[in-house]
């Protein structure tokens, strides 16, 4: 490639990011507009979800666990007790020796199992599609851990001691997972923790059931992977690149 | 001759030694309930792989021995086998003790054991944990009912409907308890209907096993006349329960090896997975299966009750054994969420998980264990369970008179 | 928890005790009841009193299954205003003294908000994109002005790779 040609696609590439620079806020702007009023509660039009790009995602590179962590007040402990919300996965295909990389968390299942098991409901599904825990009525019978096919759920063992965030209840004996950020959902910040910690922006959030939404629109376009498939639980976390 | 049942004495040292025993044993079970509420699970080694432990092997054990232990008081009540009918009022209190520990157990240890009452009004239709609720109330009901129909002659028209209800609700209990592992789609271990069958024919070996060591230590406890009848019918009974037992074992592994998919499973259960493995061949099936069926198969050892009482303490053994494979071995074993692909992560995904029971777990699982044998302990005291004597000339309906 | 069950039985014992103590026993000392911010609460302050945890238990199944946030009625708009420093300069409404925790324990009610909930105000609790401006008015009712609460977030999300991450 001759300097004049990278000089060329310098120049395109600034362009086309200056022209985003100018569109985006409106097309922001839309989205802020569709979101509700804090009286108003979720609704089934929407469902949000995650579309992850496990080719981008690159191996060793742990920013979506650590913006997940400091958003949500988790310690970022790894040991046996301790809960992770998310985790990168480390893949090597048996017969290939190919490897990818991708976070996992919660799957935000449509038919979520955890919500199936549950004795008192309080694992169950937001009308928007985000699975969540109500530790109000959570009694920590790790139930819900046991019928998550995603390993996605942790118990808190231990006293917390007045370091949770204000935004983010948790505590001792109770289970927990990821929130899909609804706290930044319900505030309309259109977005999660994750998704905007990328460096290679592979996690993209979004309303699955929004045609105008990127996410929608990448998932019509490419093809797309649902981790255990199989189990038929329509997971609003898509993979692509595996 | 006619059967009078009559309250045990039990004034003897021993007995107040036995009471106390459990007692204490009540009360180091509950120590370790408080510091696993005020500590938090972190004092257990149960974490975020092995989300039930030591305390689940207890309960599941005690609560499928307690729909077993009924048995004995279904084939004289539902079946009409006269033979049994003295045997069935321990039989029906034995159920309701052990069903009672193995709750406490499942109760105390969970995450926020002071919430469980939630379980009584926010109920989910769906989840078998919720239908345990009015599975585990129902079979106590009816166990107490049935019980109540065998002691208090006045009551002599509730015994058909108590006796056939609490035989039924028996079975859907242990369904119940099965279908808790059943249900379970993501996990290799588990997600086959054929659980809740398994753990019907487990019941009925775990809980007669208990009856028999149970009703054993009170005759000789209680200095009461106990015939070889008596032992002979409840040891055939034991060895058809092991031959199904076995052969319920044999099947699900069968079932597995025939699947590719299931081989990893397979292979960590029966070939290399270390303590799993080895609780698998040397505890379930040589001490809980084979050599009891041998001891009491064999003419040498069959017909002395000591042998009985062995055979019966290595089948309580293996079902312990049992539970743990099934219950943390499935839980060892990593889900498998790429197959085909070997996982790496900070969450132990693709590697056997790690699990160190502490001695909080043993303490709380051992306490429930005693809750159910002081119960029974006490009530064979203040209540007319058991037969003034269970001799030959009294409780064989053939004897020669 | 167990524990508040073993507290709840030991004060069961010195309610039985009380009438051998009472000879000596003097009044037992009112709460403390430290101003919050703002004129007034959310509701009449005695109303407020006896029916706090009704609204709360109403608000908090709204936020928890449909995502409704508004302030009045919130446990996080009670921490704002009502939250104190304490011997370190946390705001926080637990300790001896402090708003939550000095009623509670003149009137012997086990208060368990706070194995969860954290005490301390939003604001200062970390460095939060938390509605910086409104935190400190929780007590006003009604939705809180939209666009201007969130077209700054939205816009200090925009970098030029973001917005090719977007367009791309």
């Amino acid at each position: 490639m001759n300097q004049f040609e990278q000089y060329r696609r310098r120049f395109i590439g600034g362009a086309l990011a200056a022209t985003g620079a100018v569109m985006a806020p409106g097309v922001m702007l839309m989205q802020v507009a569709h979101s509700r009023a804090p009286e108003e509660g979720v609704s089934s039009k929407h469902r949000w979800g995650l579309l992850i790009d496990s080719s981008k995602c690159a191996t060793g590179c742990n920013d979506c666990v650590t913006a997940c962590n400091t958003e949500n007040g988790l310690s970022g402990e790894t040991g046996l007790q301790d809960p992770q919300w998310i985790r990168k996965i480390e893949l090597t295909n048996n017969n290939t020796g190919a490897t990818h990389s991708l976070p996992m968390m919660c799957q935000h299942c449509e038919h979520p199992p955890c919500v199936d098991v549950c004795p008192t409901g309080a694992s169950f599904k937001r009308a928007d599609g985000i699975v969540l825990v109500d530790r109000h009525i959570c009694i920590g019978c790790r139930y819900c851990m046991m019928a998550c096919p995603y390993k996605a759920r942790s118990l808190v063992h231990e006293d917390l001691n007045d370091t949770q965030l204000a935004h983010m209840p948790r505590g001792k004996g109770c289970v927990e997972s990821c929130t899909l950020c609804m706290h930044k959902v319900d505030r309309g910040d259109g977005t999660t923790a994750c998704a905007e910690a990328c460096p290679e922006k592979a996690i993209v959030f979004g309303d699955l059931n929004d045609p105008s939404c990127e996410i929608a629109q990448r998932l019509a376009t490419y093809a797309s992977k649902e981790v255990r498939a199989d189990l038929g639980l329509n997971t609003g976390v898509r993979y692509t690149g595996i | 001759m006619h059967i009078v049942n009559r309250e045990l004495e039990g004034n003897s040292k021993g007995y107040w030694a036995l009471l106390g025993g459990l007692g204490a044993l009540i009360l180091l079970g509950l120590f370790a309930a408080y510091n696993m509420e005020h500590h938090g699970h972190v004092i257990t080694g149960m974490n975020n792989q092995i989300v039930w432990g030591l305390p689940h092997v207890f309960a599941v054990f005690l609560i499928v021995a307690a729909s077993g232990a009924l048995n004995v008081a279904s084939v004289a009540g539902v079946f009409g086998k006269k033979a049994y009918k003295p045997l069935a009022p321990l039989s029906a209190l034995l159920a309701i003790a052990l069903l009672i520990g193995g709750l406490a157990v499942l109760m105390l240890d969970l995450g926020r054991a002071d919430r469980a009452i939630i379980t009584a009004w926010e109920v989910n239709p769906k989840s078998v944990f919720s239908w345990n609720v009015v599975l585990y109330s129902g079979f106590l009901g009816f166990s107490a009912a049935y019980l109540w129909a065998m002691l208090d002659k006045t009551v002599k028209p509730l015994y058909p409907f108590a006796a056939y209800g609490a035989f039924i609700w028996r079975l859907i209990l242990t369904t119940g308890t099965g279908l808790i592992f059943g249900f379970l789609v993501a996990r290799q271990a588990y997600g086959t209907g054929l659980l809740a069958l398994m753990f019907i024919i487990y019941s009925l070996l775990y809980g007669t096993a208990v009856y028999v060591l149970v009703l054993m230590t009170a005759y000789l406890g209680g200095q009461r006349p106990l015939g070889a009848e008596v032992m002979r019918r409840l040891k055939n009974m034991l060895l058809i329960f092991i031959a199904a037992s076995f052969y319920a074992t044999l099947v699900y592994h069968l079932t597995n090896l025939y699947y590719a998919k299931e081989w990893e499973f397979e292979r960590f259960i029966l070939l290399d997975g270390g303590l799993y493995t080895t609780l698998f061949w040397v505890g379930q099936v040589i001490i809980g299966y084979a050599i009891p069926f041998v001891l009491m198969a064999l003419p040498g050892t069959r017909d002395n009750r000591n042998m009985v009482a062995l055979a019966a303490i290595l089948i309580v053994l293996g079902a312990l054994a049992q539970m743990y494979v099934t219950i943390i071995g499935g839980q060892a074993f990593p889900l498998q969420l790429f197959p085909g692909f070997t996982e790496k992560s900070s969450f132990f995904d693709g590697q056997i998980h790690q699990y160190i029971p502490s001695h909080w777990e043993w303490m709380l699982g051992i306490g429930g264990f005693a809750i159910s044998l002081a119960m029974v302990a006490f009530a064979v005291k203040i209540l007319r369970i058991l037969p003034e004597s269970l001799a030959d000339e009294v409780a064989d309906p053939h004897a020669k008179k | 928890m167990l524990a508040s069950w073993f507290k709840s039985a030991a004060l069961g014992l010195m309610v039985a005790l009380l009438p051998l103590a009472q000879a000596g026993a003097g009044d037992v000392p009112k709460p403390v009841i430290q101003k919050g911010e703002g004129d007034k609460c959310v509701e009449d302050t005695d109303y407020m009193r006896r029916n706090h945890m009704k609204l709360l238990n109403h608000h908090r199944d709204k936020t928890m299954h449909d995502g409704i946030r508004t302030k009045q009625h919130s446990l996080k708009g009670c921490i704002d205003c009502h939250a104190t420093p304490n011997a370190s300069g946390q705001k926080t409404v637990l300790g001896k003294d402090h708003f939550c925790q000095s009623c509670h324990s003149y009137a012997a009610v086990s208060v368990d908000c706070f194995q969860c909930h954290s005490s301390k105000p939003s604001g200062n609790a970390a460095a939060q994109s938390i509605m910086p401006a409104q935190s400190t008015q929780g007590g006003t009712a009604g939705p809180r002005p939209q666009g201007h609460a969130r077209l700054p977030l939205i816009n200090s999300n925009l970098t030029v790779k973001g917005v090719a991450g977007v367009i791309k």
